[in-house]
């Protein structure tokens, strides 16, 4: 289990949300707001090898869509 | 298997703006992992965490390719901030012409830009719409006489 904490002031809410549904296909995600940090929890990939893998473009794609967002 | 290194820059959100800082970031996302962190919430350091994809990048070559894009980024969007303006003005005169606006007498500049453009725009003091043959017309020449009266 990957929890990821996300900046609200960079990653806002929408966007997090948009990535989580592109790759909701590769693992199971939930989602958590607390005051300005946006927590993702991410469990049971579809392909455990590749956990880090995924885990790490994710916030990778995260950003691309930020800047989309700005 | 070498480990790659992450790299961990301070950033701060005084001198460098978030939109170049994302900018930026987004232009190393073929080669790192990249994270924003702003901690604790309240300060204006933006921390950026590059964790490169591959384990032949140095973290110091990483680290200064960064600083300059970062440089280069918030040039262009001052420049941009700078010129927004003129370019929408630009952009508005162009639409209002393209558009049809003009011939249907509808205004879809503001005031502002509206007294801006010139009243006798149509003046053409410099005789630049005047076509090549009036302006280069040649005087018809008299013909030199001879003295045996021959051209």
């Amino acid at each position: 289990m990957e929890k990821i904490s996300f900046c609200e002031y960079f990653y806002p809410l929408t966007v997090v949300k948009k990535a989580i549904k592109d790759y909701r296909g590769l693992a199971d995600f939930s989602i958590q707001k607390k005051k300005n940090t946006i927590i993702v929890t991410i469990d049971n990939f579809k392909k455990k090898e590749l956990s880090t893998l995924v885990n790490k473009e994710f916030l990778n794609y995260c950003l691309s869509l930020a800047a989309v967002e700005k | 298997m070498k480990e790659t290194k992450t790299v961990e820059l301070k950033i701060s959100s005084d001198i460098f703006s978030k939109e170049a800082v994302i900018t930026t970031c987004c232009q190393f996302l073929n080669d790192t992992y990249a994270f924003l962190e702003k901690f604790p919430q309240k300060s204006n350091d933006i921390t950026v965490r590059l964790t490169p994809k591959e384990p032949g990048i140095s973290a110091t070559c990483l680290r200064d390719r960064f600083k300059k894009e970062l440089i280069n980024n918030t040039l262009r969007f001052n420049i941009a901030e700078r010129n927004k303006d003129i370019r929408e003005h630009i952009i508005k005169t162009a639409l209002f012409f393209s558009a049809g606006a003009g011939a249907a007498g509808k205004n879809i500049l503001d005031g502002k830009q509206d007294a801006s453009l010139d009243d006798n725009w149509e003046d053409d003091p410099l005789k630049i719409a005047l076509p090549w043959e009036e302006k280069h017309k040649t005087k018809p020449t008299k013909k030199r006489k001879t003295k045996n009266g021959k051209n």
